[in-house]
Parts: C-alpha cells; structure tokens; sequence
C-alpha cells in the first residue's frame, strides 16, 4: 500500500491553559529515520501523544496528515490501524492481561485488517477467521523469534503486560508490540531512559530489523540525550524549544549539541547537562 | 414425568402428589394443597410429605419460631419488598406449576442462544422442566465415586439414609439463629446437597450438583452439607455459569461444610439468576488443624445478593481462603464478603474480593476478619477492588478487624477506581477499539479469581460479563 | 499547607470544613474514656486535607477514634494517617471513614491505618470504611496489624542496642508521619 508519509503542519496544542505546541510543522517521508530532541519541557513527549491521539492533549489548531489523509479527528484505534506506533516513554500496566494472549490479539487484529478487504467472507468475521489461521501455538513461534531480536527472554510472554516490569524491561515491551505490529509510523518516546547499553543495543536491533524488513518504515525518535543517535541514525535531526521546532540539519547538529549542550540554541546549558530524562 | 411413589396417588387434577403411608388414617381426609404464606402447618406439611424422622420435624418448628422472632437485618441492601406471605414454600419439583417455553422472556433466551447451551439443558435452567435427564450420561462417574466410599446425594435422601451424619453435624455449624435467613431456611429446606468424603480420599473431579440422577437443585431453600473426614479431598461445583430463569423472588439457601484435620475441600459458585431475585445466602465452614476450606465465588446476577461465606478456623494450622468477582449491572446489588475467624494458633487466611459495578449497579464488600486471643501467629490478608464503570454506579468497603492476640499480622487493603483514560489510550494505540480495550482490562481485573475456576466456568464466566458489558460501556 | 492541632482530650466532637489545603494534627492519649469523633467535610473544589493521628497505648489507656472525611467537591484530595503503637494491654478501636459523593468528580483519597503491636494483652478493632458514589475518582485505604519485625530488632541489636532500645528506635521510625 502507498505510503505517503506524515506531515504535520501549525500545531497548536494547548493543556490547562497553557501552550505547550505553538505552531509545529514537520515531515517525515517514508523510510526517514528523524530525531527530534530538546530540553525538558520542550513539548516532545507531548507531540509524541498527540500524533498517537491522546485524549489528554487536544489540538487546538494546525494539521496532522499522515498518508494523504488528515488524523487529527482519528480516535487512537483508529490511527494504530493505519499503521502509527508510539512506543510510550511510561508505559502502562495492565493486571491480569497476558502478554503473549495480548499480543496475539493486536497481531490477529492487524493481519485480518490488512488482509481483510480483499478476503471479506460474508457472515464469517475477519477476527474469527484468521483467529483461526494463527493458532496460539503457530503464534508462539513467531513471538520467540522477535523476541529473540532485542534479546527478550521466553518467560516475559507468561507474565501479565508491564505488571512488575523494570523501567527497561518496560521499554523492551514496547518494542516488541512494535515488531509485532509492524507499523509504519514509529514514534519512539525517550525510549533510551533508564536503559543500559546493552538494553539499548536491543532497542537497536529491533528498531534496524524492522527497517531492513520494511525499508519504507518511517521513525520518529524523541530524545534528550544522543547516546541512542549511536546506535539508530538519523536522516534528520530537530531541535524542539519552547513548542516549535527552531532548528532542523543532520549530524552535524548532534555533533554541536555533545560539545555546547543546548546553550548554542539560546537555551540554558543545564537543560541538556543536567537530570535523567524521564 | 412419574416419581417413583410410595403410597397411593390420588388425582387433583393438576396437582399430584404422594399420601406417605403412614401419617393418616384415611387418604380421603388429607388434601395437600400447596399454598402460600409461611406457618406451623406448612412447616407441619412439608415434613410429613418429606416423611422424615421425628427430630428433622421439630428442628423446622423450633427454627420457625426462631424466624418469626428475628428481625431483619438494619444494615445493607434494601429487603423491603420481600412480602414472606406471598411465596410458596412447598411444591414438590416434579408438581411444580411448570412454565412454557413461550413465556420465558426474550433476552433470556438469546443469553442460551449466545452461550450455545444445548435446548435440553435450557428448557431445565428455565424451569420449564423440572428435571435434567442426567442418569444417562453420569451414570460411570457415580459409580466411580461409589465405589471410593463417596456419598454424593441430595439432602432429602441423605437424611434417610444417613442420619448419623445429619445427627452430628446438621444445624451445627450454622444454627437456626444466626440470621433470619438462615431460620427460613431451616425451616423450610428442600433439596440441595450431601456429600461425605471418607477418611484420605482424593476425588479427582470436581462434583457438580447436575451429576446426580433427579437432580433437585433449582430449589429456593436448598439445605447443603458437605463433610470431608481426615486427610480427604474434594471440589464441589454449585450450581452453573448459565442464567437460570426464576419467577421465584426469594432464594434462602445454607451451606455447612465440615473439613476435618488435614482435609480441604473447595467449593465453587457461579450465581447467576437472573429475574427479581433475592439471594440471600448462609455459608460457613468449620476447618480443623491443618484442614483448608477454599471458597471460590462468581456473583452475576439476582435483583439482590447477600452472601458472605465464612470460615471457622478452629484447629492449629487451619486455613481458609475466600476469592470472589462481584458484579453489578442495571438495579443489581452485590452485597458480598467473607467472614474469617481464628480460633486456633498459626491460623491463616486469605481474602481476595474483585468486583465491577456499571449502569447504575452497586457492589458492596462486607468483610470480618476476628482473631481471637490466644490464636497465636495468626496470620491474614485481606485485597478487595472495586472498579467503577460509570458515572452512574457506586460502590463501599466495610471491613472490619477485630485483633485480641497481640502476634497476629493482619493486613488489608482496598481500592476503588474507575478504567483510567490512560490505560485506555495505551491499548486502543495498539488497535483495540474502545470497547475491546475496556473488556480486556477487566478481563485483567478479575484475572486473579477467574484462574482459579475450572476452565469451561471460566470460559463461560468471561463471556457472561463480556455479554453485559456489551453496548453497555463507551 | 495550613495547620490545626486537634485536642481530643479535652473535646469529643469535631466539625471542620477546610477552606484552603489543611493538615489536621490529632493530639489523643486515650486516657478519658469516650469515643472521640472528627469530620472532615471537603465543600471546596481543590483543597486537600491531610488527617494524622500517632498515637501509643498499654495498660488503662483505650483509643477510641471515629475519623470521617467526606469529599463533596470535586478534585479534592484526603489523606488519612494512623498510626498506633500498642504496648501491654494497650486497646485501639478506630473507625476510618472516607465517603465521595456524587459532586466530587475527580477526587482522590487514601487512607492507612497502622499498628504496631508491642506488648501483650492488647486488643484493637479496625474498620476503614470507604463509601464511593462516582466513578470518578481513585480513592485507596490499607490497615495493617503487626509486630515489630524481628529481622530489624536483631540487626539493630547486633551494632550494640539493647533489645528495649532497638525496639524504642523502631517504634520512633514506625511513628514518623510519612511526607509530612
């Protein structure tokens, strides 16, 4: 199917009053790995929630394209079918909800969307069907092989989503669901918080495994720090200030930022040496 | 269907029924009419056609006058509309004025539909007919548990045959005065259950009360007993997860269970009437040292439920354990909780209390956990949530401690919560529309009782929330 | 955050209806027979109460404490802390109430109750109560009776404390108030 990319133009969102994004545009085409990165309180995780459609954060004005049409009245659901991810920078538990039961679920959801239209059997729905066709067992066999892409040991697919789960183990999660799902559009939210190199590492193998598979995959990595820019780079990269984006170059800007810090952008040097995002 | 009688039968055109043989000198004289309202003479009535022994008689006048004297109870859901003057307390099951399948409201019948039930099984959950033909297809298992000395009967029969047993511990550990409800009951019994595992015995599978050949189980006043000698085991499953159809408003029913040293016996309800029921039930069991009770409860339907099964820890080393769902749906209240007291050293007990309330529904968690003195290292936990859908429905917590041993460790904890905006978001990004996602969650919220049911309760259990959840949230 | 002492061993009955955020402080020895009872009645949207009462008790002193907080404006928040010590003979009775109504929409409210069992003899009866009539809200409460953990009376012995000592230090920990 076409891919036409996201496109996101004059985005204002505001939240009890107060302005977090003033007037954002970006686009990212297909296949683009983009960075955005900036201080705390820029408006990152926010513009994260906002493409994904979080009932928390309203637009308040501006456009979200993204494959030619607009989103910005999309409920969540809605926006996952057409192939958004947003792996959250706090994800969620969910008591008594097993993962691999769960993931099963999205993925049967997803194939029988995909493939849904064209196979459209009268009186048989879609979810039954290919319920069938993925038996949990086949299921099972697929689930290990991803899993075995970030390194994720068996037994987290009997435990239930995110319960008990450490920061990075929590991380690892998201990524999985995001190789399961295979979407077309990942956003990535300060995925790097809390993790260690070899928890990043894995971080990266999924998120370049998924790229070698679908080349047309276009990604969105919000960060503060470029220790994961190491390991996924970049086509682009932003600076988010004060709810606009206010820079935007490649490498390069990565390269100025590890030796000035954020201070080069008219911003406070503390904002980029300071605390642990997240 | 014809009952295997006794004495002669006489014809009263719809009515039939059996003159036991002994009770009056002339049948012509003695007209049993079934009637309505509760007196002596009922009471009188129902044990003579039962043809029970002397004592069973007396305890049922002796728990009428009991009745009459309680009041009812000045806390909980409102019993108003219980009218004791306008109920039937006698009609034998195969003389029960039997229902058409016509009448049997709509959504009844598309709840069997859904569930897949098999039209014979329905039209006997309906009440339409009064009994399920199940000789044919339990008939191996009773044999099976025959010949492990296993007794498995309904009261009625088990007193006759075995009245030592009803002598020892029948009335005893839920006496006629503890609640007005349980005075009813013990004054009007009919039917229910009687087991009796013999010492060391492990029943595999779990006994059903549908198991048994002329199952008299759908009565309002079912009288269970259920002793576990030493060492033995067994799972008892009451009633099924399918919606049995009542026109009767008042269910009173009392479950005693017996679990001697080292024995443990589950036992397990899904309740689901449906209609304008009042379930108001009285469940204990007394657990010797070393003995476990587990209670495992699913509360779905009734107008009214009041249910607080309870445990007796009355040797060293007892346990009792009590895991229940509630749920309360449009002008339904759950009243329920569980009473644990530790009589013995080293007693433990576990109380795990999940409840959902939507579309106007109340639940209620009523709780006691009492360790007495001298009930040294007693331990207990206690976990209830509750989760509220709507705007239009509540829920409490009333748990009460009452700690008089100084090296017992009682702990308790209790939350009330709605499905947060949140968590919602997180998986409807995953693709789950808005309903799936609030199913799943509280598929999630019950997860930790559901897995401890037998697989096809739980298959059908998910489905019968999944079913009144439908259309009713987002 | 405003403060208000609350001395039970003069009065019985207490009323309040905080204006801004309060933290009420309960001063209680038991020594006066008599339930003591305080309500808390949240009328203002946003404000917060914080209920603490410490308190210790053994032979001839008998806590008798009914606590209500009930939130009747939205986004109001209660925390309710009590924390009891229990020597020999020591008796506690306390009642915990916390009731949200229909108009508190988004109100959050928790509730603990603790006790620490010291001697012997004693006797305490819990009954935290919750009493919810909106769904939107997060409202928590936990009770716990216990004794001193016999894991920390000997570490704390083995650097040289004497049992009495090790226990007063882990009574004075259990007493802290928690973020107050």
């Amino acid at each position: 199917m076409q891919n036409k990319g996201l496109l996101i133009k004059g985005l204002v969102v505001q939240v009890q009053q107060k302005n977090i994004l003033k007037g954002l545009d970006l686009k990212v085409d297909p296949g683009e790995i983009h960075a955005i990165m900036g201080p705390n309180g820029s408006g990152k995780s926010t513009l994260a929630q906002v493409i994904a459609g979080s009932p928390s954060y309203p637009i308040d004005a501006g456009e979200i394209v993204f494959d030619g049409k607009s989103i910005v009245d999309l409920e969540p659901d809605a926006r996952a079918k057409m192939g958004i991810f947003l792996s959250f920078q706090y994800p969620l538990e969910i008591p008594g909800v097993n993962v691999a039961s769960f993931l099963r679920m999205v993925y049967i959801k997803r194939e029988a969307q995909n493939g849904g239209d064209q196979r459209r059997e009268p009186g048989v729905s879609p979810n039954k069907r290919f319920g069938e066709s993925v038996s949990p067992i086949k299921f099972r066999k697929l689930l290990e092989e991803k899993m075995k892409v970030i390194d994720m040991r068996n037994e987290f697919s009997e435990r239930y989503l995110n319960e008990g789960f450490s920061g990075g183990e929590k991380k690892r999660m998201e990524i999985l669901q995001m190789l399961v799902l295979e979407p077309r559009l990942i956003i990535l939210d300060e995925v790097d918080s809390g993790l260690d190199v070899d928890a990043l590492k894995s971080v990266a193998n999924g998120v370049n495994w998924l790229r070698r598979k679908n080349p047309k995959t276009a990604f969105i990595i919000i960060t503060h720090y470029a220790r994961i820019l190491n390991y996924i780079k970049p086509d682009r990269v932003h600076i988010l200030q004060d709810g606009k984006i206010v820079k935007s170059g490649g490498l390069e800007i990565v390269q100025k930022l590890e030796e000035t810090g954020y201070k080069e952008f008219g911003m406070e040097e503390s904002h980029y040496v300071n605390t642990n995002s997240g | 269907m014809l009952t295997r009688t006794r004495g002669k039968k006489a014809d009263l055109g719809t009515y039939k029924f059996v003159i036991p043989r002994h009770s009056f000198s002339s049948p012509e004289n003695y007209v049993y009419k079934p009637k309505k309202g509760l007196n002596e003479d009922t009471v009188l009535t129902i044990s003579e056609v039962k043809n029970e022994p002397e004592w069973m008689r007396d305890f049922r006048l002796k728990s009428l006058q009991i009745f009459e004297q309680k009041k009812m109870p000045d806390w909980g859901p409102d019993l108003s509309r219980i009218n004791f003057d306008n109920i039937y307390y006698y009609i034998k099951p195969t003389e029960k004025v039997e229902k058409r399948w016509e009448d049997i409201p709509a959504d009844i019948k598309n709840t069997f539909e859904r569930l897949g039930i098999p039209r014979a099984e329905r039209e006997y959950l309906a009440g339409v007919k009064a009994q399920y033909e199940s000789e044919v297809v339990y008939g191996s298992l009773l044999k099976e548990l025959s010949n492990q000395g296993v007794v498995f009967l309904d009261t009625d029969s088990a007193l006759k045959k075995y009245p030592k047993f009803f002598h020892e511990w029948f009335g005893k550990i839920i006496p006629p005065s503890d609640n007005k409800f349980s005075a009813l009951n013990s004054a009007v019994w009919s039917g229910g259950t009687f087991v009796y595992v013999p010492k060391g015995v492990q029943v595999k599978r779990p006994l059903q009360a549908y198991f048994r050949i002329n199952a008299k189980n759908m009565g309002q006043f079912e009288r269970t007993l259920i002793i576990a000698d030493e060492g033995s085991f067994v799972s008892y499953l009451e009633g099924c997860t399918a919606p049995l159809y009542s026109s009767d408003s008042l269910h009173a029913a009392v479950v005693e269970v017996v679990v001697k040293k080292n024995a443990r016996v589950r036992y397990t309800t899904i309740q689901n009437w449906s209609g304008d029921v009042y379930n108001l039930v009285t469940k204990r069991a007394r657990v010797d040292a070393g003995g476990v009770m587990e209670w495992v409860d699913g509360n779905i339907g009734s107008k009214v439920n009041m249910k607080y099964p309870s445990c007796y820890l009355v040797g060293e080393g007892a346990r009792g354990e009590m895991l229940s769902i509630a749920y309360a749906d449009v002008d339904q209240h759950q009243d329920t909780g569980a009473k644990m007291i530790h009589l013995a050293p080293n007693t433990s007990s576990k109380i795990i209390s999940k409840s959902i309330a939507l579309n106007g529904g109340r639940t209620s968690y009523r709780g006691l956990v009492q360790i007495s003195e001298s009930a040294k290292n007693a331990k207990s936990k206690v976990k209830c949530d509750a989760l509220i859908l709507d705007d239009a429905s509540a829920s409490d917590t009333f748990p009460v401690m009452r700690i008089d041993e100084s090296s017992a460790t009682v702990e308790h904890e209790a939350t009330v919560s709605k499905i947060g905006e949140e968590r919602l978001f997180y998986l409807m990004s995953r693709g789950l529309t808005e309903d799936e996602a609030m199913s799943l969650i509280v598929n999630g919220f019950i997860e930790p009782v559901v897995k401890e049911l037998p697989l096809e309760y739980a298959v059908e259990l998910n489905r019968l929330i999944e079913l009144g959840m439908e259309g009713s949230v987002g | 955050m405003k403060k208000v002492n609350i001395n039970f061993n003069s009065a019985d009955a207490l009323t309040l209806s905080p204006k801004e955020d309060t933290l009420y402080n309960i001063r209680y020895d038991g020594s006066k027979p008599g339930q003591k009872s305080l309500v808390v009645s949240l009328t203002i949207p946003n404000v917060s109460c914080t209920v603490y009462f410490g308190y210790k008790a053994s032979l001839g002193t008998i806590i008798d404490l009914v606590t209500t907080v009930v939130h009747k404006a939205p986004y109001t928040t209660s925390d309710t802390e009590i924390e009891g010590v229990l020597y020999d003979g020591g008796i506690s009775n306390y009642q915990g109430k916390v009731i949200v109504e229909k108009t508190a929409r988004g109100s959050v409210s928790r509730l603990e109750d603790r006790v620490l069992v010291v001697g012997e003899g004693t006797h305490n009866h819990a009954e935290p109560v919750m009493q919810i009539e909106t769904n939107d809200v997060t409202a928590s409460h936990a009770s716990t009776t216990g004794r001193v953990d016999e894991n920390q009376l000997y570490y704390l012995q083995s650097r040289g404390l004497s049992r009495d000592e090790s226990q007063d230090l882990l009574v004075d920990a259990f007493l802290t108030p928690l973020g107050v």
